[in-house]
């Protein structure tokens, strides 16, 4: 099975799973949750090389389901996660991302530019008083996403040395 | 003609961001519609969070029942006691109940709320904060559901049925910019418009439409006014929605404006019930401009 398809099932399943239980155990910041779908969309970008179709199309499938799971209109998330993943794929080359810090930060600042892309295309799209609100969520949001990144993308980078043959032995994004 | 690997690359990636700007637009008038393929991945979904959330609720149960025992005893004793005023409490208003009723009656009132309730729980709570939505399973009685249709608690509005799929619907919070819900104060009897702000750590909500010259303070209780319509949804007449905590009045203008924080804290909501809202009566007249006029407004009242 190929290394994209591995790692997308495994956030579906995270995303599902552990989501919903995280939310309901841990104090989180009001209703900040880590954004598991985001972190896979950039180990996709960032830390598979290869295909970018076959990235982009498990993006694409975590976006549909973050819109069901949300009630966001559909594509929302789809679009703001294919994006998401082109622009990191672009500028990968220019992404340090060994060091816990530093995939942090990265979690932490593309789940930032993702708030903002969605709020307004929501705003855009769809006007209703008030929606502007909704960024004094990016900076919780943001935070907690960065607290989760190094754990999540070491989980996935274990699941990527031990089913595929591809994966860098090293360590994350190495 | 045979495209290269790096055209069909380049073809693909644009295919693929060009696709769901198809989908947004495509639902971005109404998202609360789903197709085939949206309900077989919901409903294949909804069970899975369901068992991560029953995992929970299982080891929590455990945990408080069987091994966090600490300080039972003393808390025992101070609930027999306090039961025992409760008693004492329950039989004097078992007597003003009894008197209540028969005002009604004289009165002609009806007894208890023609709408119809059907119990649901909590599946999963929001996964966004940008979007406040909550899943839940109907436990009986789902095909009674529509979309719109209020969901409440006995603390007061949860919000409404923006979803449905089988046994399992979406929820929108009150606190949610996309909900309106027509409220009075209960003090004053001041009509407004609810307006979710999108505060998240606060549950608040914006009293909008309401009257410049009508003293309203904070701590004052906003109670839904019953009238309906709006997004196609009723709620049921004097349920708790907030609490006034600021009012904004200016110097000009017809209407001064207010914060309300939500009296049910989203955050434990666990049981939910859904009111069943009864259709409108059947009218086999047409209706004429004259007719319309003579019939009540129903809706909000801004003049």
């Amino acid at each position: 099975m190929p290394r994209t398809t591995i790692l997308f099932i495994f956030t579906v399943m995270t995303i599902l799973l552990v989501e919903p239980l995280l939310l309901a155990v841990v104090p989180f910041l009001g209703t900040a949750a880590p954004e598991f779908g985001l972190l896979g969309v950039i180990y996709f970008a960032h830390g598979v090389k290869g295909s970018p179709s076959r990235g982009a199309f498990a993006s694409l499938g975590t976006g549909y389901l973050m819109d069901l799971l949300t009630g966001a209109p559909v594509g929302m998330f789809c679009f703001t996660y294919v994006a998401m993943y082109f622009s990191i794929r672009l500028i990968s080359f220019k992404i340090y991302g060994r060091s816990i810090i530093t995939q942090s930060l990265m979690g932490g600042i593309f789940s930032a530019i993702t708030g903002l892309f969605l709020v307004s295309i929501d705003k855009w799209l769809n006007p209703l008083p008030h929606t502007w609100a909704l960024l004094n969520q990016i900076p919780r949001q943001s935070f907690v996403t960065a607290l989760f990144s190094p754990v999540y993308f070491y989980v996935l980078w274990l699941i990527d040395r031990r089913l595929t043959y591809e994966a860098p032995h090293e360590g994350v994004f190495r | 003609m045979l495209l290269s690997r790096r055209a069909k690359e380049i073809v693909l990636s644009i295919l693929l961001l060009a696709l769901p700007v198809v989908f947004l637009f495509a639902n971005i008038k109404k998202p609360h519609q789903l197709n085939a393929l949206d309900r077989v991945v919901l409903r294949i979904s909804a069970p899975v969070q369901y068992l991560s959330y029953m995992i929970y609720v299982r080891a929590q149960n455990v945990w408080l029942n069987y091994i966090y025992l600490v300080n039972l005893k003393k808390e025992n004793d101070q609930l027999r006691m306090e039961n025992g005023v409760l008693k004492a409490n329950n039989s004097i208003l078992e007597i003003w109940a009894q008197r209540g009723r028969e005002v009604e009656k004289i009165l002609g009132f009806k007894e208890a709320s023609p709408s119809e309730m059907i119990a649901a729980r909590v599946v999963s709570k929001s996964l966004s904060p940008y979007y406040r939505v909550l899943r839940m399973k109907i436990d009986r009685g789902a095909g009674k559901i529509k979309i719109n249709d209020p969901v409440v608690t006995p603390e007061g509005v949860v919000g409404k049925v923006h979803r449905l799929y089988g046994s399992y619907a979406d929820i929108l919070l009150s606190v949610d910019p996309r909900v309106k819900i027509p409220v009075v104060v209960k003090r004053t009897g001041t009509e407004a418009l609810l307006v979710g702000l999108g505060d998240e750590k606060k549950y608040t909500a914006k009293l909008t439409y309401l009257r410049r010259e009508e003293e309203i303070k904070p701590g004052d209780i906003v109670v839904t006014s019953g009238m309906g319509g709006l997004q196609g949804t009723r709620y049921p007449a004097d349920l708790p929605v907030g609490r006034v905590t600021t009012v904004y009045k200016k110097q000009f203008g017809k209407f001064q404006s207010a914060v309300v924080e939500a009296t049910v804290d989203f955050s434990k909501l666990d049981k939910l019930l859904i009111v069943v809202t009864p259709p409108p009566p059947q009218d086999s007249t047409p209706p004429t401009i004259e007719r319309e006029k003579s019939l009540p407004r129903v809706g909000l009242r801004p003049y």
